[in-house]
């Protein structure tokens, strides 16, 4: 659809251009008139198929009827240019014309969609006010055009001048309705609409000038301002094809709306103006023209006053009504029970009502500007801010608050909450309502605390009797009924929702003699209204024995009737079992006192005698009741040492064994030795002395008799002593010859151990020497042993055979040179201890096989047989070294064998060992020999000791390494002349070894 | 092309020995006598593989080995050490420095070529 609008559009704007053109570059005036309609025709024909499309577009909003409208008008104009084509092509030019008919359609067609548009959309109140202003800028505008007009009348006849002059007026009219219709309608401020008005306003305006010219009698063809006519209708077309407007919601403009159409009546008022002003200068006009003029004049500003009139009462009644709506707000704000709080976006304080300020003792100037939380307590900052946010984000709430009051106090507050937003959505502030429940709060916070208070007690009277142990209880006679405590239950054993008993149930609680005792002071009691209290004894099915202390006094009723008892009952079972132990424990204290063989006294501070027992009673003879009261120095032999002691006694609390004689009453002495101690009350104050007296007549005897044993057995040990002293003499004299012998001794140590030192220094000093000298011995022998063995093998070029055997000369003496310095390497190291051993796995076989193949060329020149016996056994051991061992064996066995063979055998034994034998058919070894055979440089005495080279080092060697390298052992079988045999015993793995 | 060895070896005499070995099995022989010298030779030069002496003035021959097997991108060049026999116990230490056998002293020049082939061939495994 846009694009076919675009095209339509395209194709009108063409034919304008090509009007255009065509009328600026043709020549004959015939041709300028088929322009001119040409441009004229195309766009008329364009913007009525423009508005029919935005008329499709539009079905079923409020835009449709506008556009319907404006279409019929355009299509009308559009008909109308047609009809002129026809005209001009007939050259028909009387009036009034056909084309005439259909071009007056489109003023109205505007009009009347616009009409429209604004009677949809418009207030029912404001309509009148339109209509008014509409009429006034209309009547306005037609005064002007008709003092236009009017003078140009000439002769043509009033049909067709009314004819001439409807044209602008239709159009002018739309203009005003369209000037009224934006600010009225507070339409978007849009390009379109503005292309609109413009449009008609352009069309209005042109058709009068070309009718003002028309009236002149000039010829219009080809004039700028049809084409003018063309562009505008065109536009008028596109602007409506696109017609959307909406109504603003942009503050400023629709402020400005407001004021053009307050301005309204006196532009009108200022064109009604003008047409006077222009009457007035112009004193040749016909009468009728000033009368009209001035008619028109009037008849605006009569218009205007009346909308002046109408914009004020509005006003007026607008300010009135909010007056009273504000005054209304005031009086409930100030008269409300409640406090009012207005809080800026920040939460401070915008306004305060006369509660609030009351709430707070504060006037509300100075609650203003502060902020709310300056009345809030710390403890509730937090809850605040976050209601506060809460506030910002659009939320109402409800909840209790706590305000400072100015002298400290604390206002409780039921707060209603709510966010104010501007119209553009922008948090503006809240609003809050604050009920003042302090004193509601205040009575829940009493009532909640005597509920403490009352609680408490009882716990407290509970906690006191439960920790006394007393329970309380109260009876009725009348009803025979108890109310007893808890405690009460609990000392009896009972369950506390156990219901009451009555008297005779109750009784049965004690023991068949406590309730006798019970029952008799109760009754006393009844009669003679005295209180009793009484030890009874709880009667024990199942619990053990319990005691309690029952105290009652009477009650009376108003009458001072004895009514009933009440009282209180004390558990006591612990003092009366303590007090019953208490007893027994004093008569057993006594038994033992009178018990004891020793004669026991207790003396008081005055020195008499306060207790004795039975054996003071026979010490001394007297009676018990003879002894107590009496002073206690009386029956002793030294009173005055009695005296001492026991001031002793008094003084230091106790003495041991204080010597008394006790007399008899008839004379006898009994020796004593007293133990006594001050004995206290509770306070800790000394009330006595207690002492116990022990009878010693037996032990001074026994005494004695040690005494005069001692005394002999003192001159035998002196005696003996001197004796033994000359011995000691004797002994030291041999120690000290003993000690000399010693230190000899260790004199000769010490020069040993030096020695010693030397000794291994000597040795180390040997094996340094022996490794440094071997190396260098090697070297040159690396280069004999190589190049002999380069030249024999002819690398230099042919030998003759006597070079050949000088050579082979020079290359054996090497080797033996070599083999030499290599033993005895191997000997230094061993007897230094530093050989190591480097296991590993290998086949016996094969090791077997190699010692035999390096020696089968020596073995072959003897002619010797070599047989190998040997199984195929995986070894872990010193490979290198075993190799070694079997060489040299092997070697010797060859070395010392003229014919026969040399046998190399293996096989395995038990205990993870393997026996490995070299046997020859050689000269053997006589069994003198064979003891030193593996002793160094040892070398038997042979017939063949000068053609077999050695060291005397091989066997020995073997043997060591076989020893203390491979861990097994070497044997020999042999005789003279018969052959040796050298077996090794060496064990398969090397890790199972010691 | 002939195969390019390198013997490091200090001692004139054992160098010829070796160098005539080498040479009639038909390789192309460069020598150093020192430890450095062979380091620096086995970094740039292309070689088949290295001869080494293990008892050498300066670095050892132990060390030398360690210097070649750290720096050298193609660290699996063969390196045959030559020890003396006095210095048993330096078996591990050789093996351990990344030389691939020893032979040792005397060498046999009719049976060392034979060796150090039986020592590569066994690392080509």
């Amino acid at each position: 659809m846009k694009r076919a609008e675009r095209l339509i559009f395209l194709v009108g704007i063409a034919g304008v251009i090509a009007g255009t053109i065509g009328i600026r570059t043709a020549q004959d005036i015939s041709w300028i008139k088929f322009f001119d309609n040409l441009h004229w025709t195309f766009s008329t024909a364009s913007a009525a198929i423009l508005v029919w499309i935005g008329w499709r577009n539009s079905k079923g909003t409020e835009h449709s009827p506008m556009l319907f409208w404006s279409a019929i008008g355009l299509t009308g104009y559009a008909l109308g240019q047609v009809a002129w084509d026809i005209q001009t092509a007939l050259s028909y030019e009387k009036f009034p014309t056909p084309s005439d008919l259909f071009y007056l359609w489109i003023g109205p067609g505007l009009c009347l969609g616009m009409f429209r548009y604004i009677r949809g959309l418009i207030r029912r109140e404001d309509r009148i006010p339109v209509l008014l202003d509409i009429n006034a800028l209309f009547i306005a505008s037609l005064t002007l055009v008709l003092d236009l007009y009017l003078p140009k009348r000439g002769d043509i006849s009033f049909l067709h001048l009314a004819v001439l002059v409807a044209y602008p007026l239709t159009l002018i009219m739309a203009f005003c309705i369209g000037l009224v219709m934006i600010p009225a309608l507070k339409l978007k401020n849009t390009p379109n609409l503005w292309l609109f008005l413009m449009s008609v306003g352009v069309t209005a305006w042109s058709w009068m000038r070309w009718n003002l010219m028309a009236l002149d009698g000039k010829t219009i063809d080809g004039e700028l301002l049809n084409i003018s006519f063309s562009v505008a209708v065109l536009f008028m077309g596109r602007s409506l094809a696109r017609w959307r407007p909406e109504t603003s919601s942009n503050a400023s403009w629709i402020e400005a709306c407001e004021s053009i159409l307050r301005m309204l009546p006196l532009f009108s008022v200022i064109i009604a103006s003008i047409a006077v002003i222009v009457t007035f200068f112009r004193p040749d006009l016909p009468a009728l023209v000033s009368k009209s003029t001035i008619a028109g004049s009037l008849t605006v500003i009569v218009l205007a006053i009346v909308r002046q009139m109408m914009l004020l009462r509005e006003i007026e009644s607008g300010q009135k009504a909010l007056g009273e709506s504000e005054k209304r707000y005031r009086l409930i704000v100030s008269t409300a029970n409640e406090g009012i709080l207005v809080l800026g976006p920040d939460a401070e304080t915008v306004f305060a009502n006369a509660r609030m300020a009351d709430m707070l003792q504060l006037c509300a100037d100075e609650i203003i500007g502060r902020p709310l939380a300056d009345f809030v307590f710390r403890d509730e900052m937090e809850d605040h801010i976050i209601r506060m946010k809460r506030r910002r984000e659009g939320l109402s709430e409800i909840y209790e608050r706590r305000l400072l009051r100015r002298d400290g106090e604390t206002v409780w507050t039921q707060v209603s909450a709510t966010p104010l937003f501007d119209e553009e959505q922008r948090f503006i502030g809240s609003f809050g309502m604050f009920a003042d429940i302090t004193g509601l709060k205040m009575k829940e916070n009493a009532l909640r605390q005597s509920e403490e208070a009352l609680r408490l007690r009882e716990k407290m009277l509970n906690e006191s009797q439960r920790v006394g142990q007393v329970g309380g209880w109260d009876w009725n006679q009348e009803r025979d009924s108890f109310w007893w405590s808890d405690e009460y239950c609990h000392i009896h054993g009972f369950d506390t929702d156990m219901p009451p008993q009555n008297y005779e149930a109750h009784l049965k609680s004690y023991t068949p003699e406590s309730a006798a005792q019970l029952d008799a002071a109760v009754k006393h009691s009844m009669e003679t209204g005295e209180p009793y209290e009484l030890d009874l004894e709880l009667a024990k099915p199942t619990r053990a024995t319990r005691w309690i202390v029952a105290r009652c006094e009477v009650k009376r009723d108003e009458n001072g009737r004895i009514c009933g008892l009440r009282g209180t009952v004390q558990n006591i079972t612990e003092r009366k079992l303590m007090e019953m132990a208490l007893r027994s424990a004093l008569s057993y204290n006594r038994i033992l006192i009178e018990t004891s063989l020793d004669p026991l006294v207790t003396i008081g501070p005055d020195g008499k005698i306060t207790d004795v027992n039975a054996a003071t009673e026979a010490a001394t003879g007297f009676g018990r009741d003879d002894l107590i009261g009496n002073v206690f120095s009386a029956y002793v032999t030294d009173p005055s040492a009695a005296e001492a002691g026991y001031q002793r006694v008094y003084a230091e609390g106790a003495v041991r064994n204080y010597p008394l004689e006790i007399r008899h009453r008839d004379g006898r002495i009994m020796p004593v030795l007293y133990n006594a101690a001050v004995y206290r009350d509770e306070g800790g104050r000394v009330i006595g002395v207690f002492a116990a007296a022990r009878d010693i007549s037996e032990r001074k005897k026994a005494e004695d008799e040690i005494r005069r044993l001692n005394a002999v057995l003192e001159q035998r040990v002196s005696e003996r002593t001197s004796a033994l002293e000359h011995k000691g003499e004797e002994l030291r004299e041999s120690q000290i010859a003993l000690m000399n012998i010693v230190e000899d001794l260790n004199e000769k140590t010490a020069e040993l151990e030096g020695a010693n030192e030397k000794l291994k220094e000597l040795d180390r000093l040997k094996s340094m020497f022996i490794a440094s000298m071997s190396h260098e011995l090697r070297t040159p022998l690396n280069s004999i042993i190589g190049f002999s063995s380069i030249l024999i093998n002819e690398w230099a070029g042919p030998l003759t055979g006597e070079q050949k055997e000088n050579l082979s000369t020079i290359l054996r003496a090497g080797k033996h040179l070599l083999s030499l310095i290599n033993d005895v390497i191997d000997v230094s190291k061993i007897e230094a201890g530093k050989l190591d051993s480097f296991d590993e796995e290998f086949d016996l076989f094969e090791l077997m096989s190699e010692a035999v193949q390096s020696l089968s060329q020596e073995a072959s020149t003897k002619c010797l047989k070599v047989e190998v016996r040997a199984v195929h056994k995986l070894m872990n051991c010193d490979r290198r070294r075993l190799l070694q061992c079997m060489l040299n064996l092997v070697s010797n066995a060859v070395k010392f064998t003229e014919t026969g063979s040399v046998t190399v055998s293996s096989a395995s034994r038990e205990g993870g060992m393997v026996e490995i034998s070299v046997s020859d058919t050689g000269i053997g070894i006589c069994e003198d020999d064979q003891s030193r055979l593996f002793t160094p440089f040892m070398r038997l005495e042979t017939n063949m000791k000068s053609v077999v080279p050695g060291t005397g080092l091989g066997l020995y060697l073997t043997r060591k390494l076989v020893k203390d390298v491979l861990k097994g052992d070497i044997l020999l079988s042999s005789a003279a002349g018969k052959g040796s045999t050298f077996t090794l015993l060496i064990p398969v793995n090397a890790a199972g070894r010691a | 092309m002939m195969k390019k060895v390198l013997v490091i070896e200090d001692n004139p005499d054992n160098l010829r020995l070796i160098t005539y070995a080498l040479s009639r099995a038909g390789y192309e022989v460069i020598s150093a006598g020192s430890g450095e010298q062979g380091v620096d030779l086995a970094l740039s030069e292309h070689l088949f593989f290295i001869i080494m002496d293990i008892n050498l003035p300066g670095i050892d021959g132990i060390e030398a080995t360690r210097r070649i097997r750290s720096s050298k991108a193609d660290g699996s060049i063969p390196i045959i050490a030559v020890t003396s026999y006095a210095m048993s116990g330096d078996r591990e230490k050789i093996l351990g420095a990344g030389c691939n056998g020893y032979i040792e002293k005397p060498i046999d020049p009719v049976t060392v070529v034979d060796t150090i082939h039986s020592i590569i061939g066994l690392e080509a495994e």
